[in-house]
């Protein structure tokens, strides 16, 4: 039986008798080394392993952000634990304003986390850092630089010699598909263009983990279609690590391997959803779209106007 | 000279649809879109401003006082004598005393540049520098530059280095202020970018802060240098050694010889006019390189 399923029967860590007594001690145990509240455990998905097991690169637990105003304390995300596995694209979705942005922020360290740890294998995260990457919706370039300087930016950072730089660049300039473009500036390209500068950039310098913030939502349809299908192919590649953020169940749909919808605030996992087939995948099926109207259920539940 | 041809019949109109113009007008010899036809415009627009300024003059010398305001005719002959024989009294050719100022002016202005700038980074990025520093820079920024002169002059006991230092103050300001306040201004995630990249501080300065405060930079840089210019006349005023156009300016205007003192404010004036066309150009290429829209 394993610790969560024994918690499970007595979640009130009773103290008179002696396994009472054993529960107190190791919920006290589990919060004072991860962290975990007994309550927020037992609602936890099925979804979760241990921390630092082989094949998982993530692990965000209970996660929270509280932001106090005048006194007042509003609580924008409330304890929310996922694990992400290696090469696995995982989306966030979830209903407008419930923090889908701040969650990822947080995953990333720019922003602190009231509460919770963000884990990368075993190691606690506590800043940003090279190991998860970030791709912006408004494409964050550098104006000033070409589009192959922008892509090296990050081993420009870390110090890597020019000419290997140079290489690798023009090795991820191929992946995704831009480098006729290389000494191009990056307002001569278009949208997917340069979101496709901004994936290079991400990719090059190898991350656990990239963080996607609604990359394709700036671009009009047709194009973020195709960049659904070009991202699928360097992912064929690549096989990175991704958590994903979109508003578009289709999205979710077509790319992820796992989605997790979100509730509204106080914002936590309403439902993980699995979807275990390989990729591309084809809109038109009945499945496809029986997986979507799935999704679309527990976000209805939610979409009630937010407070 | 085909080259010149194909320059100016490039078409600069920036309009996205094919044909902005109906194909009969395009045809005729005349473009409208074509560079041709936009300097045209131009030059007849400025031509005709510059007109009705000259005419408002003659009007307002006539009607006023024809003594103390010289016709435009009479400022002309005097810019072209002083061009052709130099100052009557003081001796030296017109082109000296322009040399003069220029160089007050350049030296005023690239120091301000070499301090304001750095100083304007740093105030904007870093917060506790900033609340230290603006409060006691907000009370000095409003002091006249020249209120500054006759203290300068006599501290640094040189006439030059006062009026420099004039200009100086003049072009600290708008600098410092452009620099910190675009700095402000930097789009977050570009920051957020280099962060996740795993930069340090001071790789986040240098390769995004540096950069990104460019065009904002430029924006100062076009005021302090209108600013600088507007300084030299009044700067001179206590520097009387230093043989530049406010010295010829107020030296004539004590000798009563208007006309004169008009060609020196024309001459002035031209000098300005030419140094901000100058920045401007130099600001638009970078704009453009940098993205930043019109």
């Amino acid at each position: 039986m394993s610790v969560i399923e024994w918690l499970k029967e007595d979640p009130s860590a009773n103290k008179k008798d002696r396994e009472g007594k054993k529960r107190a001690s190791i919920s006290k145990w589990l919060k004072g080394e991860v962290g975990i509240n007994t309550e927020a455990a037992i609602k936890r998905s099925f979804h979760e392993t241990s921390i630092g097991e082989s094949d998982v690169q993530i692990s965000i637990r209970n996660i929270g952000k509280t932001y106090v105003k005048n006194g007042v304390e509003t609580k924008a995300i409330d304890e929310i634990s996922i694990d992400v596995r290696k090469g696995e694209l995982v989306s966030f979705i979830g209903p407008s304003g419930c923090g889908k942005t701040t969650l990822l922020n947080m995953i990333a360290g720019l922003l602190p986390p009231t509460s919770g740890v963000v884990y990368v294998g075993s190691r606690e995260c506590t800043g940003p850092g090279r190991d998860r990457g970030m791709v912006f919706q408004d494409f964050a370039l550098l104006p000033w630089r070409t589009v192959k300087n922008n892509v090296e930016l990050g081993l420009e950072i870390a110090g890597v010699p020019k000419a290997e730089r140079s290489a690798k660049a023009d090795e991820y300039l191929r992946i995704v598909g831009l480098e006729k473009f290389a000494n191009s500036h990056i307002n001569e390209l278009s949208g997917g263009m340069k979101q496709r500068v901004g994936i290079a950039r991400a990719l090059i310098v190898e991350p656990d983990v990239i963080l996607m913030d609604e990359p394709f939502g700036a671009l009009d349809a047709q194009t973020r279609n195709l960049m659904q299908a070009q991202l699928i192919d360097i992912l064929k590649t690549t096989k990175q690590t991704i958590i994903f953020i979109t508003h578009s169940v289709d999205e979710a749909v077509y790319l992820s391997d796992k989605v997790v919808v979100l509730t509204k605030r106080p914002t936590t996992v309403n439902e993980v959803v699995e979807i275990p087939w390989s990729r591309p995948r084809d809109r038109t099926t009945p499945e496809f779209n029986e997986m979507k109207r799935e999704i679309v259920a527990y976000l209805e539940h939610e979409n009630v106007l937010v407070d | 000279m085909s080259g010149l041809k194909e320059w100016l019949m490039e078409d600069v109109s920036g309009s996205k649809k094919q044909d902005s113009q109906p194909a009969g007008r395009r045809n005729r010899s005349f473009d409208p879109d074509s560079r041709a036809h936009k300097i045209c415009v131009n030059t007849a627009y400025a031509a005709i401003s510059i007109i009705m300024l000259v005419a408002t003059w003659y009007v307002v010398s006539w009607y006023v006082n024809k003594t103390v305001i010289p016709t435009p005719l009479e400022t002309w002959d005097a810019l072209v004598d002083f061009f052709e024989n130099g100052d009557s009294t003081a001796g030296g050719s017109a082109w000296s005393y322009i040399r003069s100022s220029f160089g007050t002016l350049l030296k005023g202005f690239l120091i301000a540049l070499v301090l304001a700038f750095p100083i304007g980074l740093l105030l904007g990025s870093v917060p506790v520098l900033d609340r230290l520093f603006s409060p006691a820079l907000n009370v000095l920024r409003p002091i006249a530059p020249v209120a500054w002169a006759p203290v300068l002059i006599i501290l640094l006991q040189s006439d030059a280095s006062g009026a420099m230092m004039v200009v100086f103050i003049g072009a600290f300001f708008p600098i410092l202020t452009t620099v910190s306040f675009g700095v402000k201004k930097i789009d977050a995630n570009l920051i957020n970018a280099t962060k996740v990249l795993g930069a340090t501080w001071s790789q986040t300065f240098f390769k995004i802060t540096v950069p990104a405060s460019v065009p904002f930079l430029m924006n100062g840089v076009k005021t302090a240098l209108g600013i600088g210019w507007m300084c030299i006349v009044s700067a001179e005023l206590y520097a009387s050694g230093v043989g530049g156009l406010g010295n010829y300016i107020t030296n004539q205007a004590g000798l009563g010889a208007w006309p004169q003192v008009y060609a020196g404010i024309v001459i002035v004036g031209i000098l300005g006019l030419i140094t901000v066309l100058v920045a401007d150009y130099v600001s638009k290429v970078l704009n453009k390189k940098w993205g930043v829209e019109e």
